[in-house]
């Protein structure tokens, strides 16, 4: 058995057929594999999130940056943030963040054996785990940004009076 | 078999209702590319898409070629692919499908032999690097007793023995499709069957095939592979637990390059 790349993708040869012997082969993958059923759909719209994930990431690196050369730099990236282009960019990267992190979480129960009191913990009840830790963690950063935001502002507000 | 019985079983099939099934056809002497053949036939509740093709072959046209053996889920032979899934045909009703039609192709990603049998060397070739039996270091002497396993030692590797070499999940993965080096997900979770046994001493055997690069890292999770398994083997939880086994005993061996494994 050897495999050759043709300009449509990978075929298996049989070295060694018989007389008679003659397989045909369908070609790697056609173009539309990914809209076959909804799961493929689903995995290739999770594999592209980490595109926008990336994306996001190097933006808000460039607006700490901006951060770190001072107010004037940091309230023109702010003012860049708020046209639309850049908030539609937002609001797409955060759907696909979405994707990420809900099909990240459901992969999480079929990551490594957790056991508790010597029993193996069920795939179910690590994604469930997981989904409440998320939950926990995002509200926590709410509070924290709302807590936050407010005592900012007015530390904001008084120093512009 | 049915042959013998073809009167009692035309008169067994005699229905009201119809049913067609389009099957690929392929014969290596005549056709240049695979081609469909659609027959029309007694359609029955309790039917199933092999029971179908069995009627065809004994009624029809007997040159229809295709495997099965046990019809029972078991024997892991008549996989094909359903309507565009990767199925069993024997655990496949055509009541589920009924009125429409039912398109019966071989399975994906595999060479066709004839009609809907596929050459599954590659998959044998593949199965047998990975050395699905137990390697012992050190056989016991048979006055020994057998090698005692408690029901915890047992439900460790239990789920991935339940693998009956059908192939629906190479047939469902596209990674395999696109990359026909990748080992793929039976002979992953078999692997990893025997890896878990405690009776066996051979996961430093199998670790080079199954952590190379055309092995578990070859897997991008699509996931499908345990979507289709009829037996819930689940090879992708297989493949990300050895994935996640390989990397652990990686960076044990980079920190503690004097431990022993």
């Amino acid at each position: 058995m050897s495999y050759t790349r043709t300009a449509d993708g990978w075929v298996r040869k049989i070295g060694t057929a018989p007389a008679g012997y003659n397989p045909v082969s369908e070609p790697g993958l056609p173009p539309a594999w990914w809209r076959v059923n909804k799961r493929y759909t689903l995995y290739m719209l999770r594999e592209l999130s980490s595109v926008f994930v990336a994306l996001w990431s190097v933006r808000l690196l460039i607006q700490l940056n901006q951060l770190r050369r001072g107010e004037v730099a940091y309230d023109a990236a702010v003012a860049v943030q708020r046209r639309p282009p850049a908030l539609a960019f937002h609001l797409i990267s955060l759907l696909f963040a979405l994707i990420h992190s809900v099909t990240f979480l459901i992969a999480a129960g079929k990551g490594p054996t957790v056991r508790m009191g010597g029993r193996r913990v069920p795939e179910r009840a690590i994604t469930v785990g997981a989904f409440a830790g998320w939950a926990g963690a995002s509200l926590l950063v709410l509070l924290v940004l709302l807590v936050g935001g407010r005592g900012g502002k007015r530390e904001v507000g008084g120093g512009a009076s | 078999m049915l042959n013998r019985r073809s009167k009692e079983g035309d008169n067994r099939m005699v229905s009201e209702h119809t049913i067609t099934i389009t099957t690929a056809r392929y014969s290596p002497e005549q056709d240049a590319e695979p081609r469909s053949q659609s027959y029309t036939i007694p359609y029955r509740e309790d039917m199933v898409v092999l029971d179908a093709l069995n009627y065809i072959k004994s009624y029809v046209d007997g040159s229809l070629t295709f495997r099965w053996s046990c019809r029972m889920g078991i024997c892991g032979s008549c996989g094909m692919t359903v309507n565009g899934t990767p199925t069993l045909t024997c655990a496949s009703f055509l009541r589920d499908f009924y009125p429409d039609p039912v398109v019966v192709e071989p399975l994906a990603n595999f060479p066709v032999i004839r009609d809907l049998a596929i050459d599954m060397s590659d998959f044998m070739q593949k199965l047998s690097a990975i050395k699905p039996w137990i390697i012992r270091e050190h056989e016991k002497p048979i006055a020994d007793g057998p090698y005692v396993q408690t029901p915890a030692q047992l439900e460790e590797y239990d789920q991935y023995s339940a693998c009956i070499n059908c192939m629906l999940c190479y047939a469902a993965c596209p990674v395999y499709a696109m990359e026909p080096k990748f080992l793929g997900p039976a002979a992953i979770a078999l692997g990893r069957r025997y890896n878990l046994d405690s009776r066996d001493q051979g996961t430093r055997e199998r670790l080079p095939v199954l952590g190379a690069t055309d092995g578990i890292w070859d897997c991008t999770f699509v996931g499908e592979c345990s979507v289709v398994c009829p037996k819930n083997v689940d090879p992708a939880k297989a493949i990300q637990q050895t994935k996640v086994d390989t990397t652990l005993d990686w960076y044990k061996k980079l920190v503690l390059p004097w431990a022993q494994r």
